[in-house]
Parts: C-alpha cells; sequence; structure tokens
C-alpha cells in the first residue's frame, strides 16, 4: 500500500532532481576549488533531459529511480585566460546561489508530500 | 553522500588556497635574503596546483570514484622555484657583495605577491561560501519528514 504512495511518478521525479542537484552541487564546488589549476576544465551536470528521458519511461520496473543516475561532464569551451582554465568564477557563485535554492525547493516539496501524508494516515 | 563529497571537493580548495597563502608569506618574509643553503640568494617559489582525487579514504567515497571516474578537487602538487634572474643592487658595504660593490637580491616583486595574496584570499572565500551553501542544503535534506 505504501509503495503505490511513495512510488508515484512526481515522487519519483522529486526524489531524482535532489540527487540531480546534488550532484551538480558537487561540480560547481569542485569548479571553485579548482578555481587557479592550470588546464582545469570546468564540469557541469545537466541532469534535467536525462531526468525527463527516466520519467517518460516510467523510471526502472521496480519503481525506483535506480536507473537514473546524473552524470558529470566536462565542459571543453575555450577560455580568454592565460592558464587555459575555464572556470568563471562569477557564473559559478550564480550557479551555487541559484542550484541550492532549486535544492531548498525540492526539500521543502517533499516535505510536503510527508506532511500530507501523514495528514492522509492520521485522517486528520 | 554527495552533499559530504561536495564539502571535501570545497575542503580541498581551502587547503590549496592556505598553501598559497603560506607560500606567499615566505616570499615576502625572504624578500631580503641573500644567502640560502647553497650560497645563492632565495629563490621566489610558487604552488603547483592539479585537479585530482580528494583524499577521502571512506568505503563510499573510493567506490563512488571507481565508479564514475572522475577526479575531484584539487590538490597541491608541489612547490616550484621561479626561475627569473635575480635584482642586481649596488651595496658596496653589504656582506655578500662582489668585488664590484654589486648584491644579487631575490627575484621577489613585492606588487606580483600582494596582488597574488589578494587572489588567495578570494578564492578561499568562494571556498567558504561553498561550504555555506552545501551545509544549508544538507539541513534543508534533514528537515524532510519533520513537519
Amino acid at each position: 500500500m505504501l509503495d503505490r504512495l511513495l512510488n508515484t511518478q512526481t515522487f519519483m521525479t522529486a526524489q531524482g532532481a535532489m540527487d540531480g542537484i546534488a550532484a551538480r552541487h558537487a561540480a560547481l564546488t569542485d569548479n571553485i576549488a579548482n578555481i587557479n589549476t592550470p588546464g582545469y576544465q570546468r564540469k557541469e551536470v545537466p541532469f534535467e533531459q536525462q531526468l525527463a528521458a527516466a520519467r517518460s519511461q516510467g523510471f526502472d520496473a521496480g519503481g525506483r529511480t535506480a536507473a537514473f543516475r546524473p552524470t558529470t561532464i566536462t565542459d571543453h569551451s575555450g577560455t580568454a585566460r592565460q592558464d587555459g582554465n575555464n572556470v568563471d568564477i562569477e557564473m559559478e557563485m550564480v550557479a551555487l546561489a541559484d542550484n541550492s535554492l532549486r535544492y531548498e525547493v525540492m526539500a521543502q516539496y517533499v516535505s510536503g508530500f510527508f506532511s500530507g501524508l501523514k495528514g492522509v494516515i492520521q485522517a486528520r | 553522500m554527495t552533499i559530504t563529497r561536495s564539502l571535501m571537493i570545497s575542503a580541498s580548495g581551502l587547503s590549496a588556497e592556505r598553501a598559497r597563502m603560506e607560500t606567499i608569506a615566505n616570499n615576502i618574509a625572504n624578500i631580503n635574503t641573500t644567502r640560502e643553503a647553497d650560497g645563492q640568494p632565495f629563490r621566489r617559489k610558487h604552488v603547483v596546483l592539479a585537479a585530482g582525487s580528494v583524499s577521502e579514504q571512506s568505503f563510499g567515497s573510493i567506490l563512488l570514484r571507481m565508479s564514475d571516474n572522475t577526479p575531484d578537487g584539487v590538490r597541491v602538487v608541489g612547490k616550484s622555484d621561479d626561475q627569473a634572474p635575480f635584482k642586481k643592487v649596488h651595496d658596496p658595504g653589504h656582506p655578500d657583495a662582489d668585488p664590484n660593490g654589486d648584491v644579487l637580491m631575490p627575484n621577489i616583486e613585492p606588487v606580483m605577491e600582494m596582488v597574488d595574496m589578494i587572489s588567495a584570499q578570494r578564492s578561499y572565500e568562494a571556498g567558504i561560501s561553498a561550504i555555506g551553501a552545501a551545509k544549508s542544503m544538507q539541513r534543508k535534506a534533514l528537515e524532510i519528514g519533520k513537519a
């Protein structure tokens, strides 16, 4: 019974989004940590399309998000910097702020989902 | 857990920036050192950074590293000497002066060190902000199911 409530598409998507946002956070912190490393190429996690694809396939047969694993890619775009490093600190900091807000939104959503569920269970 | 990994990556960035700061402080402190162990004036040092695995040895992190095979964080590879020529200053009274009264002084430019210092400081601050963001995200995740 609980499985049917917890393994809905929406809930699984929210779960996948949180995984993706956390992976993106790791990539962003990596970029910030390597701001002074010569030749470093920035990383990014464009998980949205991947998540949409996993969602359209109904995730996997067991109804788990295991099929969805956010992949980290390397951005080989050019740079104006002398040391070949293509990290732009302003862009990274803005992306970091944006990313934490997105995580908060998702956390709040999942929290709301659970409190709704709790309300139903307690028949209030 | 990915957010813990973010924290480790940020920490590696902070220690790299601190290593830079220490090297800069060492350069500034030795700005007038005319004699090192090898009899030469002090050579300006700079830190060599490389992208690489953070030295976290937990099972989870090693598994994660093996499965997605991307190096994380930054590490200090070593220090290298700046090969720029020494500065020649005329000071006949100096104990290290040559017969012409010239002294070789370290190849350190105070302005360059100051600029490097600001860069290290700002990068450190960026790392601190990233840690703050990761912490607040983790806290939000812990609040799920509380209300």
